[in-house]
């Protein structure tokens, strides 16, 4: 099969060529894959951020495709069948934990050492991928398969954030850093009917972006103070704040947060990055600051799905470019120029 | 002290308040470190006050019900200050904005600055909430100074 393989931390990062297609463990389908994210922990992954990758490895996380083959030993709980359009996790859950029974998986142990496409196992930048059953998705029909692929990243990771952080109707919200997480953000929160909601990034065709997805109003703060813009809109502060840029500080966050008030952070910044929070504020306040990872796959995936069913949240509009497998390497380096709102490439 | 007495507010106003910080070491002391323009304004003015500081100003036809004075403070110093009638053309690195009420009970003694900052009295329009909250010695120097100044408030 044709796959993107790892070749070192200096670029371009990736080789496209043929390796064996693997074949379904105990306990794992094989999904002929449709298409995959281009997500912005890959340059984290391949700059050596989360440890040193072998040569050859397989990244790609956010990942569409079809059931294509069973291995041995496969329960199958969503009675999947070959053909089915599916999306497939990049949280691995083992299922049995504390923390599975907990409906906690993404903080699942076990899930930590197998991350398709992150650690330990080959991901989705290839026309096969075989993964553990628990990690793959049913996909509603009349979903489009290929703009689905972001679902299994993006579009989750924010969606657990803001669910984490009590976004419901009338939650105004601001969003900071409008790219692919950011921006799934703002178009899943408008859906579930947060009111208003304030994007603030430094590119100009990010916030177009984020107007087209529903935020109520744009800041670009390298040309306006965006404390002063934001206290204009909500004078008491906003309930919530979620910082995902990759590098967040929480400085904005903490200025024009409401009292009692929640600052998500999903952006995983560099190995060294820290924040300063001033105390004071910080308790009178009663500000709650929480780290969200990724994303509940067997609960809050189906939830995404049905959100992107029932036509109140269209993925097509987050996907700004597409890519061929060949272009993989030229995808990754649009990305780090920050030219994508979401990219996806075409594998089937 | 002479007994001349300011509107408030008023360019007079401003001016005398700009003087009575530089006299005063304990705002100095406080506001060592403050390095930024500040505009406070005022919202809500009675119209008999906007008329009088408007006749001050030698101005007519003023339909404004706001005032806004800016202090160009530096380590504990105040180096000028401007009025405006127009308070949407005052802009500094800071703008706190309160009824002409709330000003009025401040410079009486009647209200605490850190207190009214914290409950959102006075409101934040411009500037970093977190470093305003670390100069809460400074307010209160700078209101204590404020009482200080002779003031005639018309409503
Ligand atoms: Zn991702
Ligand atoms: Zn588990």
């Amino acid at each position: 099969m044709k796959a993107a393989t790892y070749k070192g931390p200096s670029k371009p990062y990736l080789e496209v060529k043929e390796v064996p297609t693997p074949k379904p463990g105990p306990g794992e389908i094989l999904v002929r894959v449709a298409a995959t994210g281009i997500c912005h922990s890959d340059i984290h992954l391949f700059k050596g951020d989360f440890g040193p990758v072998r040569e050859g490895f397989i990244p790609g996380h956010e990942i569409s495709g079809w059931v294509e083959d069973f291995g041995p030993d496969v329960k199958n709980p969503w009675g999947l069948r070959k053909g089915d359009p599916v999306i497939v996790s990049w949280i691995v859950p083992d299922g049995i934990c504390k923390y599975c029974a907990s409906g906690k998986e993404n903080y699942c142990p076990a899930a930590a050492g197998r991350m398709p496409g992150l650690v330990g196992i080959n991901g989705g930048h290839a026309e096969y991928i075989t993964i553990p059953e628990i990690a793959v998705i049913p996909l509603e029909k009349g979903v489009d398969i290929y703009y689905a692929a972001p679902i299994a990243c993006a579009y989750g990771t924010a969606y657990h954030a803001l669910r984490e952080a009590g976004v419901g109707p009338g939650t105004s919200l601001v969003v900071i850093g409008a790219g692919g997480v950011g921006l799934s953000a703002i178009q899943l929160a408008s859906a579930m009917g947060a009111y208003p909601i304030i994007a603030v990034d430094i590119r100009d065709f990010a916030l177009e972006k984020a107007k087209e997805l529903g935020a109520t109003h744009v800041i670009n703060s390298t040309k306006e103070d965006p404390i002063s813009r934001i206290r204009d809109v909500l004078p008491d502060g906003a309930d919530v704040i979620h910082e995902a840029r990759p590098e967040p500080d929480l400085k904005l966050s903490m200025e024009v947060v409401a009292r009692a008030g929640t600052i998500v952070v999903t952006g995983l910044g560099g190995p060294k990055s820290t924040f300063t929070v001033n105390v004071l504020p910080f308790v009178i306040n009663g500000v709650r600051i929480m780290g969200s990872l990724g994303y509940r796959p067997r609960l809050d995936l189906p939830e995404i799905i049905k959100l992107v069913a029932s036509g109140k949240v269209d993925v097509r509009k987050l996907v700004s470019h597409t890519y061929v497998p060949e272009q993989i390497n030229e995808a990754y380096e649009n990305l780090e120029r920050g030219l994508h709102a979401r990219a996806i490439v075409k594998w089937g | 002290m002479s007994s001349e007495s300011f509107i408030f507010p008023s360019p007079q106003w401003a001016e005398a308040f700009c003087k009575a910080l530089n006299e005063n070491p304990e705002y100095r002391e406080a506001a060592k470190d403050w390095v930024w323009d500040v505009v406070f304004v005022a919202t809500n003015v009675p119209s008999t006050v906007v008329n009088a500081i408007a006749q001050l100003m030698g101005l007519s036809g003023v339909t404004s019900n706001a005032g806004a004075m800016k202090f160009k403070l530096r380590n504990g110093t105040c180096q000028g200050s401007e009025f405006y009638i127009d308070a949407s053309k005052a802009d500094a690195d800071y703008i706190l904005e309160a009824d002409y009420s709330l000003w009025k009970d401040l410079i009486q003694g009647k209200v605490d600055p850190v207190g009214a900052i914290l409950s959102r009295k006075i409101r934040v329009k411009k500037g970093s909430f977190l470093t305003l909250v670390q100069f809460s010695s400074a307010a209160i120097k700078m209101t204590n100074t404020a009482m200080k100044v002779p003031t005639k408030f018309l409503a």
